[in-house]
Parts: C-alpha cells; sequence; structure tokens
C-alpha cells in the first residue's frame, strides 16, 4: 500500500475543520500569481514549493526564506521554479506557497499509524534538525491532556514553556497543548491519515501557528 | 477469561507423565509431587490432588496412571499437558469434555516451528469450551509456596512479585539466582506462543491480586496494543508497579518514510510513549528489572523526594550523591536539629552535610545513631547507607542496624554494602530483612529513584 501525500488545499481543508490554527498562506501557480498575492501579505516572505510528490524541501531548495523585497521575491519563485523541475516534479501537480515569515520557536507536532498501537502523537524540538537531535515524545491516541504535558515536560523543548523561558524567547503551554489534543482528534476521526508533520510550528508567547504541514493517506 | 483455577489450582493432571527422568512430563510431575527438581526450602508439594496421565503405563512415581483425563473420576481443574505437539488436539478435546476449565500446554512444535495450523487448532479448542490456555511452548507456572507446574529447575522464595516472560529460558535463569539472592516471587508464568492468554490478562490479573506488588514483564513485542495500555492503566489505577524489560528494540531495516514523524515514531519510541502513558516504567536488562523489583517488592515508596546518603566512605558516598543527581533523587538537605543531634558522635569538621560520612572507622552504634537522627526528620523521605570494608567493620552487626532503623521509620532504606566474600553474610542478613543492597551506590540509587 502507497501512502499518498495530501495536496495544499485539502490540507487547509483538515486544519479548518479540526480547528488547527495555521501560517496564513496563499496558494499560486505562478511567479506572477506569487507577485500579485504577495500584497497580501506583510513582509518578509517566505516562499516554498507545495504539492503531490514535494519531499525534503530543504535539500532540494524548495524554500526560500527572508524574503524582504519585491525582486528577492520574484527571483526566488524563478529559482524555486527551476529547481522543483529539475526535482522531477510534473507540472500543474505543484505550486508555490506564500506566507509571511513569522518569528518565535520551532517545534514539531506530529502523528503516525503504529501497527501495534494504534494512531500516536508526537511533539518535540522542530524545525530540520529534528532527525538530528530527536528531542521528541510519543503517546498512543487519544491523548489525555495529562498526557499532552508529560510529553512536553520529557522533551529539552519545555525549557521554552516555563515562566522564565529560554534565552529570552517563552512558548504558550496551554496552546501546544491545545494542537497535540485537536492533532489527536484529527488522527482519530480522519481514519485514512496515516501520518502527519506539523514542521514547524513556531509559537511565541502569544501565538502557536502550524506553518508547515505535511499529511500523508494510505493510498488505493 | 478468569486465571483462578490456572493461578489457584486444587487439582492438576499431567497429561505426558513420564518414568524416564530427563522428560519434561517427568520434570514437571516430580515438581509437582516434591516441589521441585532441585532442593530448594522452599519447595513445597503440591497440597491438591495430582493425577498422572500416560496411556502407556499404569504408575508413575508411585501414582496411578490413567490412559486419559476421562477416566479420572474427581474434578480436574488444571491439565498440564506435556505430549508430543501432534497429540495435544486430542488430550485438549479430552480436557473439554472432562470440563477442565485451565491448561498448561508445555508441548513444543506450534507456531514457533511454523506449524501455524496446529497452534490455531488448539486455539480453537480452548476458546470454544472456555478453557484458559497457557502456551503452547511454555516452560509452565509456578506460583512458590502453592505449585510448581513447570519444569523450570527449582522454586525461589514466595513473595510479591510477578514475573512475567514471553521467554521461558530466562525465566528459568531467573530462579537460580533469585535462590541465591533470596529474591521473592508472587508468581512466574512462562507466556510461551500466547495463543490464548497473552501479557495483558496477566497483568490485568496480578493488578487485582492482593498479594502482588510489582509486576516485572520480559516482552518481545505485544499484539495489541490498546489492550496492553488498558492493562498498564489498570495496573497503575490499582496501585501496581510495572516493570518492563523490552528484547527485540533494534531497528528493523528501516524503510523509506515520507514523514519525519515516521521516521522518529518507530517502534520502540512508540512502545516508550505507550509504557509512559501506561503508568510502567522501562529497564534495559534483566539485572536492572530485578534490581528496582527487588527495590519496589522490598521497600515502601518514599512520601518525599528527598534522600540521605549515610556512609563510611566518602568515594562511595560522592558516587551515590552523583548517581542521585543524574536520576532525579534529590539529596535532603540537613535541618539544623538533626546535625546538633549528629554533632556528638561525628569526627571533628566533619561536612556537616549530606552525604552523611561516618568515616572508616564507624562502629555499628555510629551507623544506628546517625540513621536515628536522619530518618527521624521529618522531611527526609527514605536513605540509602553505604558500607565499605575496614578492619574494624562489623557488617553482620551494621545490616542489623540498618534492618532495625528502616522498620522503625516506615521510609525506604536501601544498602550499598559494598565487597565480595566477606561481605556476602551481611547481604544475606539484609534479604532477609527485605532490605535490598546493591554492590554498587550508583546501582542503588538507580533503584532509589523507582521509589520516589
Amino acid at each position: 500500500m502507497l501512502s499518498m501525500l495530501l495536496g495544499f488545499e485539502e490540507t487547509e481543508r483538515l486544519l479548518r475543520k479540526h480547528g488547527i490554527a495555521s501560517a496564513k498562506s496563499h496558494y499560486c501557480r505562478t511567479p506572477d500569481e506569487v507577485m500579485q498575492k504577495s500584497a497580501l501579505l506583510p513582509k518578509p516572505w517566505v516562499l516554498k514549493v507545495a504539492g503531490e510528490g514535494v519531499f525534503h524541501k530543504t535539500e532540494k531548495k524548495l524554500i526560500a526564506l527572508d524574503l524582504h523585497e519585491f525582486e528577492q521575491l520574484y527571483k526566488a519563485a524563478r529559482r524555486l521554479e527551476k529547481n522543483a523541475l529539475e526535482a522531477g516534479l510534473k507540472n500543474k501537480k505543484w505550486g508555490f506557497v506564500l506566507q509571511s515569515e513569522l518569528k518565535g520557536t520551532e517545534f514539531i507536532v506530529g502523528g503516525k499509524t503504529d501497527a501495534v498501537f494504534g494512531k500516536t502523537v508526537l511533539f518535540g524540538s522542530g524545525g530540520v534538525t529534528v532527525e538530528l537531535f530527536k528531542d521528541v515524545s510519543i503517546r498512543i491516541c487519544p491523548l489525555a491532556r495529562k498526557d499532552a504535558l508529560e510529553m512536553i515536560a520529557e522533551t529539552k523543548a519545555s525549557a521554552y514553556f516555563t515562566s522564565e523561558g529560554f534565552r529570552g524567547r517563552k512558548a504558550d503551554k496551554a496552546k501546544i497543548v491545545e494542537l497535540l489534543l485537536q492533532t489527536s482528534r484529527l488522527l482519530e476521526k480522519e481514519s485514512g491519515v496515516e501520518s502527519l508533520d506539523f514542521n514547524p510550528v513556531i509559537a511565541d508567547a502569544q501565538n502557536t501557528r502550524v506553518v508547515d504541514a505535511k499529511i500523508t493517506v494510505e493510498g488505493k | 477469561m478468569n486465571l483462578r483455577f490456572l493461578l489457584e489450582p486444587e487439582s492438576i493432571a499431567v497429561a505426558g507423565a513420564s518414568d524416564e527422568k530427563d522428560s519434561v512430563g517427568h520434570g514437571i510431575l516430580a515438581s509437582l509431587l516434591k516441589g521441585s527438581v532441585f532442593p530448594s526450602k522452599y519447595a513445597k508439594p503440591f497440597s491438591g490432588r495430582v493425577f498422572a496421565i500416560n496411556p502407556h503405563h499404569k504408575k508413575i512415581m508411585g501414582l496411578k496412571c490413567f490412559p486419559s483425563v476421562l477416566q479420572v473420576k474427581e474434578k480436574i481443574d488444571l491439565a498440564v499437558i506435556a505430549v508430543p505437539a501432534p497429540v495435544v488436539p486430542k488430550v485438549l478435546r479430552e480436557c473439554a469434555a472432562k470440563k477442565i476449565p485451565a491448561a498448561v500446554v508445555i508441548s513444543a512444535g506450534f507456531g514457533e516451528t511454523g506449524n501455524k495450523a496446529l497452534e490455531s487448532e488448539v486455539k480453537q479448542i480452548a476458546l470454544q469450551n472456555g478453557i484458559a490456555l497457557l502456551g503452547p511452548n511454555t516452560i509452565g507456572v509456578m506460583v512458590p509456596g502453592a505449585f510448581n507446574a513447570s519444569f523450570a529447575l527449582s522454586v525461589p522464595k514466595p513473595g510479591n512479585v510477578a514475573f512475567v516472560s514471553q521467554s521461558g529460558a530466562l525465566a528459568d535463569s531467573v530462579i537460580d539466582w533469585a535462590l541465591e539472592e533470596l529474591f521473592p516471587f508472587r508468581a512466574i508464568v512462562g507466556l510461551g506462543n500466547e495463543a490464548v492468554l497473552d501479557e495483558s490478562i496477566f497483568i490485568r490479573h496480578f493488578a487485582s491480586d492482593a498479594k502482588t506488588k510489582v509486576i516485572a514483564l520480559y516482552l518481545e513485542g505485544v499484539k495489541d496494543g490498546q489492550r496492553f495500555l488498558d492493562a498498564l492503566r489498570f495496573a497503575e489505577a490499582k496501585g501496581k508497579s510495572v516493570i518492563v524489560l523490552k528484547g527485540g528494540v533494534g531497528a528493523k531495516g528501516s524503510k523509506a518514510v515520507a514523514t519525519h514523524t515516521a521516521s522518529l515514531a518507530g517502534d520502540d519510541a512508540v512502545f516508550t510513549g505507550a509504557l509512559k502513558q501506561g503508568g510502567a516504567k522501562r529497564v534495559f536488562s534483566l539485572e536492572e528489572l530485578f534490581e528496582v523489583s527487588k527495590a519496589l517488592s522490598m521497600q515502601p515508596r518514599a512520601k518525599k523526594n528527598s534522600i540521605a546518603i549515610i556512609t563510611n566512605g566518602g568515594g562511595a558516598g560522592v558516587l551515590c550523591a552523583d548517581a542521585c543527581e543524574k536520576q532525579g533523587v534529590k539529596l535532603a538537605e540537613l535541618s539544623g536539629k538533626t546535625l546538633a543531634k549528629l554533632e556528638p558522635f561525628m569526627h571533628k569538621g566533619w561536612s556537616r552535610c549530606n552525604p552523611v560520612d561516618l568515616v572508616g572507622d564507624a562502629l555499628p552504634e555510629r551507623y544506628a545513631k546517625a540513621l536515628d537522627a536522619v530518618l527521624s526528620q521529618e522531611s527526609v523521605g527514605g536513605a540509602i547507607v553505604i558500607q565499605t570494608l575496614q578492619t574494624m567493620t562489623k557488617p553482620g552487626e551494621d545490616a542489623l542496624v540498618v534492618a532495625k532503623a528502616a522498620r522503625k521509620f516506615g521510609k525506604p532504606v536501601l544498602c550499598a554494602f559494598m565487597g565480595g566474600l566477606y561481605t556476602r553474610d551481611s547481604i544475606r542478613i539484609l534479604h532477609e530483612h527485605s532490605i535490598p543492597n546493591y554492590p554498587d551506590p550508583v546501582k542503588a540509587a538507580k533503584a532509589m529513584s523507582f521509589l520516589i
């Protein structure tokens, strides 16, 4: 059985359905459309390629960060387009996602179907180094609030949720707990969902938002 | 499914009972009649009726031998089956006809050798007739002090640790060690192929058992994760400690996965999460499984994470303090009142803090006074007592002093009487008084982390 990566719209729909807060994103087909939509979002921007078969965005240079000027943005769009084609992405099955760059600390919230225990939820330090530091904690669905709190406490990332934070950075524990519980519900209700990555989830003392969501479903 | 007839039988039949000394059928019959094959002071003959079943014999070990269970007039609670695998279904059907409610199938040659059809036949017979079936391919089951329906060599001291193992040989080797260590068991169960009864049902059973305090598990795999998690939660709610040693944790050929989560949440990581969710504790070696079980079994839990170290050797105390910090065991701050009590008999210029270093010339009296001073401080949750051997040390008396203090205060006390030949007798005294001893203060600290 193959797993299929959900497209941008379907992913957004699932997040909305389960009340999961995500970064405001615009899906664009062409570099010109990217330029039009950029007026709707404050700078700096982040531009990434999204669509069927888009994995490992960092390695394949399918993401551009810290874009402050229109010219920079346009060049990035053209570069990403070229890289996408080089990475073998077929026409029409992919597009650009434009977001404002968010400040805060990166976490990962994930889900996976385990052969023995069924649906599981994961929490940990996020970003591009998740697999390097493996600072993660896992629980079986359905998640209780107590489970979510223990998951946070088990990771080194928990330092950000203390009253003093870590090196001036803080994140809102209640919001991450809520996100973990929402993720547990999503996994349980959407039986076809096989695994998911919300990575990064960017959080500060006020907001906690899923910036990049990848959801795979069981293929036919 | 009720395990009463499996674990508290009043009468037992051995199908495949044999005269041949080296056969399994002989070992099991001997274990039931004598308590164990290798002598043990804890081995007791089964107090109920034992029936030998073998169509080829008239008499075995002085017992009348029946051709099948059907010829036995009396009620039989448990059938222990040690006949060749192909004959097991026939024998089990006879057990069903005789309305025997529980069976242990010792025989091998089922799923583990690829004979899945035979195993599923056995499973069907058991399920259709409501037989609580342990095995097949198991070493059997023993309840020290009650009965030994296994071919394990001997029987350990009766106690409150239920050991449930997916490996029979592991259980067997543990017994010999337990005899030496005076380690007490409530029951030892070899799960075998788990055709019917699995780890979860035993966890639930021992969780409800008033005589069980600790459930120690050796597992290689769990078939139904949610069921297992529910059983762990049940045990947690019943206030039992569940300690798990998991074999087969190596990553199996990692396949390419689409998400980071799928790669991070490997089988072992998920298993670890499930144990935490179920309130069970994980250990990583057999030694650790029993070191931890020993502490949980013999000592109460600490009411406060605030532990005192009392030692007659500075270095050993430092090692122990370091290990405590690493394991999350907090060192108690000694009050002014406690320090005042210690002052009169301590050496001049002692550190006036925890660890309390009694210095090498400490005699039993100094240990006794120090234990009394420290444990009577309300905020001290428990103690680790270290003894290094010097010319003036009196290990046997020290052991008695520790035992007395532990009894008096009802707080957990663990020992690290370090040594070998000349320490052995004192360790035995400690164990006889239910004070766990560890050969290394680092191990005592680790064990203490399970009591806080």
